[in-house]
């Protein structure tokens, strides 16, 4: 209609403003009709307001019936339009239904062909019939409490409901607690969907109830609210269909209902009234008004007694008991009584009183009726003057007669309490304070209080109560205790408080202004009554308000506390119970009195209900009503089992309401309760929060995004900061590594112009001296390239254009390792024995297939490898073989990534491309162990990261070229984190927990190692061009120090991560010491050198002497897997691999020389080595030398920059990690040829073994707490590496150094080995090792004898510190399953840590 | 568009934090409380209209699918296909700076 309509107003050059109102007004209800129009149902017109005949302009008054004319008007006028357009036709037919019943709101024809009756609940014919009746007429219902007359209004109201789909309906109930338990009641009898119900009262402010009364349609109101709002017109009285009044005896006077009633009838609104009750009234009249008042047509009246009711009527056993009065209270009364007499006495002689009456039987209800009386129709006789005193006469009067009620029907106390409050009123006690009898009466009831005196009826009802709750179950039984005075409740209350748990008793009272009897507001009486409804009491003590309509199925005994009530009431008070069973009710009567009027009022009360027979035809006038269904409709009654949805109860405000009814909270499932639960705990103390600076590496670089791109602060703000902070050492080594290039050039000018070249036209970088000869050497490489056959894995690993020439340049590099062979010695024979030794392990045709080998086909051969290796090794044995495959694949890539990156800068660039090319074979290789299936996802991300990388490189050229690297590093590190996740996958499947912690720290160290070189390369970088990076830190010590910090911060998280001991979170952290690379060792370093309990200005050397340590471990764990695979026989290139890998690690490391030396003389040593495998080791030592190439121009970059003094600690640290590497690398630089690769393999060997002790000796001396010993000795090795050119003198030095801190180291072995928990798995390898290698430094020509002495010395200092150690480490070398330290081992042990010790020391 | 999240919820949501933000800022000011302008403000409370609201769920939206997707990838960098909280952790602070 809306639709409709308002195009016309447009049509229509006059506004015209009623229309337009009306339409405002009545928005819903028209939007509404237009859908029901488009039903096509019938009736269309929606507020089809009522024809003419109806409109009479002079019949309101007041607002109310303003608007409505006004409403009628606009319709009025409104409506010929609507006729004229034609659309409404059906609207004719309204009127000329409608007209003769003058039918307001449209009818749905279909549903007025019957009316429903539930039959959810048995069928009552009585309920049935005056249903039948009370649908077309207005009823007033009297059925005795408790049969069901909710249920009739509900069967009404649902018919109303369905008859007119836009009628609005109305339920009133004289109390809150009522209408909150009706409109229960009703939507659980027919289940009008709750979207439509609402309960209003007072509660809900007046604009939300304009509102509400618009959208919905079934209101449960109390009659306040009715009648406020019929008066302010928010009430749309016009679609009022039916209105059901409970309680309805109440509509006397101008109570709400009447006034609420007159106001519709006023309008004049044609609508169903239905009102019930139990009580109309106990005289004739009262009933007749409430008729007259309700407009009520028809009466249905039904007694206990009519035999279609009796059958439901639960038995009621009415028991009177008779209560003496106690003595005091008896003379208190006659003293009383003595006090009013004088005031009777004279109010009789003026004319006033009748004398007929009785003092004693006075009551209050008497006095004032005379004393309305008396000021209607004063005595003629009486002058006005005394007008006043014949008032304070009655209300003294009035006072008394009060307090003599009380007395005898509660007993003294309230008496009392009322007279003290009065006598502090003026009135009251101006005229009572010279009273002597009132004097009296006060001594008397203060020495009645003061003995305690118990009130008599109080006594009674504790031994009923105490009887009744002996023969019914407390839980299940209720009881009401009434009592119609409020301050009696209180006394109640005091008695039952004292009868224990038996009977849980609270009070009910209505709301009070008065402060010492403090009422309970209608919050509190609801919480009441749920409470006593579930049982939580099973008394409550009520004075009037629990009277009428609780419907409590459980009471089964009432009390009424006095008994002198209306009738009406008393039979309300036996209503609440025996609803459901049989009930009893015990009436508590004072003799005098009280049990007089009790009496009297009882037999009135019978006399009322002959009047109310034969629906009260003979005794009442009825008024007319009309009907409201169309005379052409005859509904038809259908039964019908309704379904009822649950009954959700209203929250005490809308907001909580909405919230109920939200769909979402009730479709929140289990599991995500537990969810909130989890991360959301209502304690509110232990919830998770995110933590924001928990992976500070991964904030280096920028995230994957979905689809919302990375902002200006997150780019050019957080990251570029976090890159500074953290990885400041990255962006320096780049332009270190050019400078180191140009070095290198000088050195190695040939080898080392092709990588650089390589890389910088891969990294569009503009480097003047390397430059020139960018793209002549890349087009030898890709020349070079295709034989190697590498494209097809790398293309698919850098999708970007611009990652090809990286690719190119890899396959180039590593091309040029073979191809070149002949050309740079050290590359040739790097790669060929990595393949070699694949080759061997498989055995097949493919090893000796140099050329042809890619990087993909070594990682594949590498996994084949592995396989083997597997099936022939113990599963434990095959995991850790595997692992440090993996590990030797990084090594392999990261001797490769030497080979052609150490002279060039680039070198960083490719041979983390490089590394990540390993990696993913790694991963395919762990993947292959666990499942194929996980192995892509890795592999996916290192591509998706390279790519990225790759991109970003290209797009920020010089200044952004820090990022790509760090984001290379990032990567990979993240590659050898997922590996790792499957190794442990893997290893969890064997039943050796510790292989996973050993693997994990594998791999993370030799990611930390490269990290190390990284960082120290950067470091010189730093060191070197300062004024470059003046910007970032002119002074070298700042970025050093923040270095330090942030070593020490990851330091802390991961000893926290270790505290917490769970390999996943181990998993986990590694991604975050991408960024700062040492961090992921730092970690497990850290918390062995936390136990330690180092100075934390040393924690960092600490940590790297850790690092060697664990360096070491790997190593001897390396060996031990070698001597494993010798004995199969089969694995001996496996063996010499993995001691290449070892190397490599070393080497890169720089840390772990020794280890290459025992590993050399393992394959010496052993007789069932081939050649090939000694080849192979001297591979690995030119490998070895490669490495040390590498990290030689770095050092001597830090070297050369830091002149010594500089920074001590970034000088220790160099020194630590490699401080004698360098002179092999220069060795190996010098030599070209194999040859010379011997010497400088036996050379490097005297150094590394120098090296490592100095190592050791370092890391003892951090960790040992030798501080100024360690400082001597990075100064020492400070001095030596600047001098390195003369080898001889470094090897002196070192020597005399070593044999200085031989003590420390032993030391450091101490103390390094215990803390290092997965050591522990290692260590039993490292024992198997330790034998080897002692007997390799044992026949290790190039072991120097000052180096193998004071190893021996500090093996037998040391043995006493390390029998601690061994302890643990002994036990697990002895037997892996025993590995689980006992102590019983170590006794045994101690020969072999003798032999291990020199070992250990030679490893480090 | 994809069905966003019910702006009913979000309302909730949002008045649920205004009126704790408003307790707070109560709390604080409780101490120079002045009747006047300021009060009838402070009484007053926050509100969104519908309009706001439904840009704010759609906000949402992207926010939360950005949240998971980012950590879907950091998840399965490490091969699992379960998103832990420490994923989140990683991703969050460039989110948060992204939005």
């Amino acid at each position: 209609m809306a639709a409709s309509t308002l195009p016309l107003d447009d049509d229509d050059d006059e506004f015209d403003w009623e229309a337009a109102v009306q339409e405002i007004e009545n928005a819903c209800e028209l939007a509404s009709s237009s859908v029901s129009i488009s039903n096509a149902q019938g009736f269309a017109t929606p507020v089809a307001m009522t024809a003419p005949s109806i409109f009479r302009p002079g019949g309101g008054k007041g607002r109310q019936s303003t608007l409505d004319r006004f409403i009628m008007d606009s319709d009025a006028t409104k409506r010929p339009r609507i006729d004229r357009s034609g659309v409404q036709a059906k609207e004719v037919e309204q009127n000329l239904v409608g007209g003769d019943e003058g039918i307001s709101v449209k009818i749905d024809i279909e549903a007025a062909k019957t009316w429903i009756y539930p039959v959810n609940v048995p069928l009552r014919d009585y309920q049935l019939s005056i249903t039948r009746i009370a649908l077309f007429s207005n009823t007033l219902v009297v059925l005795p409490t408790g049969l069901g007359k909710t249920l009739i209004a509900a069967v009404v109201m649902y018919n109303y409901f369905r008859w007119f789909p836009e009628g609005k309906i109305v339920f009133t109930a004289p109390s809150r607690p009522l209408v909150m338990q009706q409109i229960e009641a009703c939507h659980n009898i027919v289940g009008i969907p709750q979207e439509w119900t609402i309960d209003m009262t007072g509660q809900v402010n007046p604009a939300k109830r304009a509102n509400l009364w618009k959208i919905k349609r079934v209101f449960f109101v109390t009659p306040q609210v009715l009648e406020k709002d019929i008066q302010s017109g928010k009430c749309l009285v016009k679609q009022l269909v039916c209105l059901v009044i409970d309680e309805a005896h109440r509509a006397l006077g101008n109570y709400s209902y009447c006034v609420a009633v007159r106001e519709l009838m006023t309008v004049p609104v044609q609508l169903r009234i239905l009102a019930l009750t139990a009580t109309p009234g106990s005289k004739q009249p009262t009933i007749q008004n409430v008729i007259d008042n309700l407009h009520i047509s028809a009466m249905e009246y039904r007694k206990e007694s009519d035999h279609d009711v009796s059958p439901y009527v639960h038995n009621r056993k009415l028991e009177l008991i008779k209560v003496p009065m106690s003595e005091d209270a008896s003379a208190i009364n006659n003293l009383l009584l003595k006090v009013i007499q004088p005031y009777f006495a004279w109010l009789s002689t003026i004319g006033v009183m009748m004398l007929s009456v009785d003092v004693s039987k006075l009551s209050p209800c008497v006095l004032l009726n005379l004393r309305d009386k008396f000021r209607q129709a004063p005595p003629t006789s009486l002058p006005p003057s005394r007008y006043g005193e014949v008032e304070g006469c009655f209300g003294v009067m009035i006072t008394l007669c009060y307090i003599v009620k009380l007395l005898s029907s509660h007993g003294i106390k309230p008496a009392y309490d009322m007279l003290e409050e009065k006598l502090k009123q003026v009135s009251f006690g101006r005229m009572m304070s010279r009273n002597e009898n009132i004097s009296k009466v006060m001594h008397l009831m203060q020495r009645s209080l003061s003995h305690g005196a118990p009130n008599p009826k109080l006594m009674k009802m504790t031994e009923i109560l105490m009887d009744h709750f002996k023969k019914n179950d407390p839980k299940n039984s209720r009881v009401i205790i009434f009592s119609n005075f409020r301050g009696s409740v209180k006394d109640i209350m005091n008695c039952l408080s004292n009868l224990g748990d038996l009977v849980r008793a609270t009070e009910f009272v209505g709301q009070n202004s008065d402060k010492t009897l403090k009422g309970q507001s209608q919050k509190i009486q609801q919480a009441v009554l749920q409470k006593f409804r579930s049982g939580g009491y099973n008394a409550i003590v009520a004075t009037s308000i629990g009277e009428e309509g609780l419907d409590i199925m459980e009471v089964d005994l009432v009390i009424c506390f006095d008994a002198n009530i209306s009738p009406l009431r008393m039979i309300q008070r036996m209503g609440r119970t025996g609803r459901k069973h049989d009930g009893r009710v015990v009436v508590l009567a004072c003799e005098g009195p009280e049990l007089k009027g009790y009496l009297s009022k009882q037999s009135s009360g019978i006399a009322v209900r002959k009047h109310m027979h034969n629906g009260g035809i003979n005794s009442f006038n009825f008024h007319s009503s009309p009907r409201m269904v169309p005379h052409i409709y005859k509904p038809e009654v259908e039964f019908v089992e309704l379904t009822i949805q649950q009954f959700i109860p209203r929250g005490k405000t809308f907001k909580e309401d909405a919230s109920n009814s939200s769909p979402l909270l009730n479709s929140i499932s289990k599991e995500e309760n537990s969810l909130i639960a989890r991360y959301f705990g209502s304690s509110g103390i232990n919830t998770w929060k995110p933590s924001l600076i928990a992976f500070p590496g991964f904030q280096c670089f920028p995230s994957r995004i979905h689809t919302v791109r990375h902002s200006f602060k997150t780019t050019a703000m957080l990251i570029d900061t976090m890159q500074n902070l953290g990885e400041l050492s990255f962006t320096k080594s780049k332009k270190d590594l050019v400078i180191e290039d140009s070095i290198k050039n000088h050195s190695d000018p040939g080898i080392l112009t092709k990588p650089k070249a390589m890389q910088d036209s891969a990294k569009d970088c503009s480097d003047d001296n390397i430059g020139i000869s960018k793209k002549l050497l890349l087009g030898g490489i890709c020349d070079v390239e295709p034989p190697s056959c590498e494209t097809p894995r790398r293309k698919d690993l850098h999708g970007v254009t611009i990652c090809r020439p990286h690719n190119y340049l890899f396959g180039g590099n590593f091309i040029s390792v073979n191809a070149l062979g002949g050309v740079s010695v050290p590359y040739v024979p790097s790669l060929p024995l990595v393949h070699s030794v694949i080759s061997d392990i498989l055995q097949s045709g493919s090893k000796k297939d140099l050329v042809s080998d890619n990087i993909d086909d070594a990682s594949e051969i590498i996994t084949k490898k592995n396989e083997a290796t597997a099936t022939m090794l113990h599963d434990s044995l095959c995991l850790k073989n595997a692992l440090e495959l993996a590990d030797a694949t990084k090594c392999s890539s990261d001797r490769i990534n030497p080979g052609p990156c150490s002279p060039n800068d680039g070198l960083q660039e490719e041979y983390e491309q490089m590394e990540l090319v390993f990696q993913t074979p790694v991963h395919a290789q762990c993947a292959k162990l666990t499942e194929g299936g996980v192995a892509e996802t890795p592999g996916d991300s290192v591509k998706e990261c390279i790519s990225l990388m790759v991109g970003e490189s290209s797009k920020n050229p010089s200044p952004m070229e820090l990022s790509p690297r760090l984001t290379h590093f990032i990567e990979e590190g993240i590659v050898p984190e997922s590996p790792i996740a499957k190794c442990k996958a893997d290893n969890s499947f064997h039943a050796s927990k510790i292989p996973e912690d050993e693997l994990v720290d594998m791999l993370q160290k030799k990611v930390w190692d490269h990290m190390e070189s990284f960082s120290t390369m950067s470091h010189n970088v730093f060191q070197r061009d300062p004024h470059e990076f003046t910007s970032n830190s002119t002074n070298v010590a700042n970025p050093i120090g923040k270095t330090e910090s942030h070593n020490i911060k990851e330091t802390d998280i991961n000893s926290k991560r270790k505290a917490s001991a769970s390999p996943l979170t181990a998993e986990q952290s590694p991604m975050a010491n991408q960024l700062t690379n040492s961090s992921t060792d730092d970690r497990q370093m850290s918390s062995g050198a936390n136990s330690v309990t180092q100075a934390p200005k040393y924690r960092r050397l600490c940590k790297y002497g850790d690092k060697i340590k664990k360096l070491s471990c790997q190593n001897l764990a390396d060996k031990y897997n070698c001597s494993v695979s010798k004995d199969t026989g089969l694995t001996t290139l496996t063996k010499s691999k993995l001691v290449n890998c070892h190397k490599g690690r070393k080497n890169k490391s720089k840390r772990c020389p020794g280890n290459f030396i025992e590993e050399e003389a393992e394959v010496s040593e052993d007789a069932q080595v081939s050649e090939d495998e000694v080849d192979d080791e001297q591979n690995e030592k030119y490998e070895d030398s490669f490495i040390d190439d590498r990290i030689n121009p770095t050092e001597e970059n830090t070297q050369a920059e830091n002149g010594g003094d500089m920074v001590t600690f970034y000088r220790r640290s160099l020194l630590t990690q490699s401080p004698m590497e360098i002179v092999p690398k220069c060795l190996v630089d010098s030599v070209s040829s194999i040859a010379s690769k011997s010497r400088s393999y036996s050379s490097e060997g005297i150094y590394m073994s120098l090296q490592t002790p100095q190592n050791g000796l370092q890391s003892l001396n951090v960790s040992g707490g030798v501080h100024s010993a360690t400082c001597h000795a990075g100064s020492k090795q400070g001095n030596l590496v600047t001098s390195r050119s003369e080898q001889s003198c470094m090897l002196r030095e070192t020597s005399s150094r070593l044999e200085d801190r031989k003590k420390k180291l032993t030391f450091q072995n101490a103390c390094s080995i215990p803390t290092e928990s997965f050591q522990q798995d290692i260590s039993h390898l490292e024992l198997s090792a330790v034998d080897f290698t002692h007997n390799q430094v044992g026949s290790d020509l190039f072991c120097d004898d000052e180096f193998y002495q004071s190893i021996d010395l500090d093996a037998i200092e040391a043995q006493a510190t390390e029998l601690l150690k061994n302890k643990s480490r002994l036990p697990e070398d002895a037997t892996p399953a025993l590995s689980l330290n006992t102590p019983s081992e170590i006794n045994e042990v101690p020969h072999v840590n003798q032999f291990s010790h020199p070992s250990f020391d030679l490893g480090l | 568009m994809e069905t966003s999240f019910d702006p009913d919820l979000i309302h909730a949501i949002f008045k649920l934090v205004w009126s704790s933000s408003a307790e707070r800022d109560e709390e604080t000011e409780a101490v120079d409380v002045e009747v006047g302008a300021g009060a009838s403000k402070k009484s007053r409370p926050t509100t969104a209209n519908h309009s706001a609201l439904s840009v704010s769920c759609e906000l949402l939206r992207l926010f939360i699918t950005e949240a998971i997707e980012r950590t879907a990838i950091i998840a399965e960098a490490e091969g699992t296909n379960k998103i832990e909280p420490t994923h989140l952790e990683r991703i969050l602070p460039q989110l948060l700076l992204d939005f």
